[in-house]
């Protein structure tokens, strides 16, 4: 959980300099997904000021738009089971296609199209991280 | 996490409050002291992973060429007005001079909505703000070119629109020919001069220069300022206005510093 807070700084910073993919959402997604802690609502929540910095927006836009979209990954999984790629795949695109039309993005598929694959990427590595942590 | 029903909602719920009153501080106007800090913190380590990330693949004798043929081409620019200062119908034309100490100097610190390869860019984030005098529509050049204009300033940053976005919409001139008309920025580092009338005379490789569009406050374009060079005209005699395709002499994908211009 650490280290993925770590690797979400960074590309927080990669995402407001280099390209806007919304790597941190998705990252931020899988992280719910696979840690389902509290604590992630709260990384969400500095992470989006740090954004917001680095992207010159709003100043707290980034995180009202982060809090709502894990706040409600969090209430469909009191009904669905929310530990699976398909669910990543899919809560990644509309996540970021929404992401992308609310931050006025260009190439709205695109970027969202990228954001689901990235999301897959982050769910295979930490699921795995996480499997190897637990049988040790 | 499994212990209760909603057990995160009141969580949630301070976090959203807190969010919402720094987001209407901000949006008010309200000075925060949280921007300026977040500012401080993230401007090197942007600054640092902007310069690692983005070096330039051209070898340094075509980087000292590119900077050449800029160079010269800026002058070229110089010598179109002075021919127009000598003739005598035309000696009201000044030549750009914008003083040093009008320019504040900026480094790029981000390229945002660019995937290399696929989008172009669009928007520069530069590392001055409000604190170092940048207001909101103030031209930013480098080397008497015109790069775009300041759409939003932070404390410690600000967004450039460049003259290829799409929003990028002002007043322009050839150098050659005196022809008006209306520059529109259309992506993907394309701009488009329309709004020519068919007298006026568009000619391949002549430069397109800023009219200027100061108001009474000082704010606007600076005239004179190099937008980029044609590279097609598109004429018809049907048509009431006549176009340009023009390209910016700039690299823009490659840019370091740019100055901007304080009204």
């Amino acid at each position: 959980m650490i280290i993925s807070a770590i690797v979400l700084l960074f590309f927080s910073i990669v995402e407001g300099s280099i390209i806007t993919i919304p790597i941190c959402l998705s990252l931020l997604l899988v992280m719910m997904v696979v840690y389902k802690k509290y604590e992630v609502l709260i990384i969400g929540f500095l992470i989006g000021f740090i954004l917001d910095s680095t992207s010159v927006r709003q100043l707290g836009s980034t995180s009202l738009y982060f809090l709502v979209f894990l706040g409600l990954v969090l209430l469909y999984q009191r009904k669905f089971e929310i530990n699976s790629i398909y669910f990543v795949g899919l809560a990644s695109f509309f996540g970021g296609l929404l992401y992308a039309i609310v931050f006025n993005y260009n190439f709205l598929v695109l970027q969202s199209i990228i954001s689901v694959v990235i999301a897959i990427l982050f769910y295979v590595i930490l699921t795995k991280f996480k499997d190897t942590i637990a049988l040790r | 996490m499994h212990k209760g029903r909603y057990k995160f909602l009141p969580l949630l719920a301070i976090l959203l409050i807190i969010t919402l009153v720094i987001f209407i501080s901000d949006f008010i106007g309200i000075s925060n002291p949280l921007s300026l800090v977040l500012d401080k913190m993230t401007i090197p380590f942007q600054n640092n992973i902007y310069s690692a990330l983005h070096t330039s693949n051209d070898s340094s004798e075509v980087v000292k060429l590119k900077e050449e043929n800029l160079s010269l081409q800026t002058q070229l620019a110089k010598l179109y007005e002075l021919q127009k200062d000598n003739n005598a119908l035309r000696d009201q034309f000044a030549v750009t001079q914008i003083p040093t100490q009008n320019l504040i100097s900026a480094n790029v610190i981000g390229t945002p909505q660019f995937i290399p390869g696929l989008t172009s860019v669009e928007v520069l984030i530069i590392d001055k703000g409000s604190n170092d005098g940048v207001k909101k529509n103030d031209g930013v050049i480098y080397k008497n070119n015109l790069v775009g204009t300041v759409s939003t300033v932070s404390l410690g940053r600000s967004l450039v629109n460049l003259v290829t976005n799409k929003n990028s919409v002002f007043t322009a001139k050839t150098a050659k020919t005196n022809a008006l008309g209306v520059i529109k920025g259309q992506g993907q580092e394309e701009m488009f001069l329309d709004n020519v009338v068919l007298s006026d005379k568009l000619q391949n490789g002549d430069l397109v220069l800023t009219k200027g569009s100061i108001d009474e406050n000082g704010q606007g374009q600076l005239p004179q300022l190099i937008i980029g060079k044609i590279i097609a005209v598109n004429k018809k005699t049907s048509n009431i206005f006549q176009s340009a395709d023009v390209k910016s002499l700039l690299d823009l994908e490659r840019l370091s510093m740019v100055f901007v211009v304080k009204q």
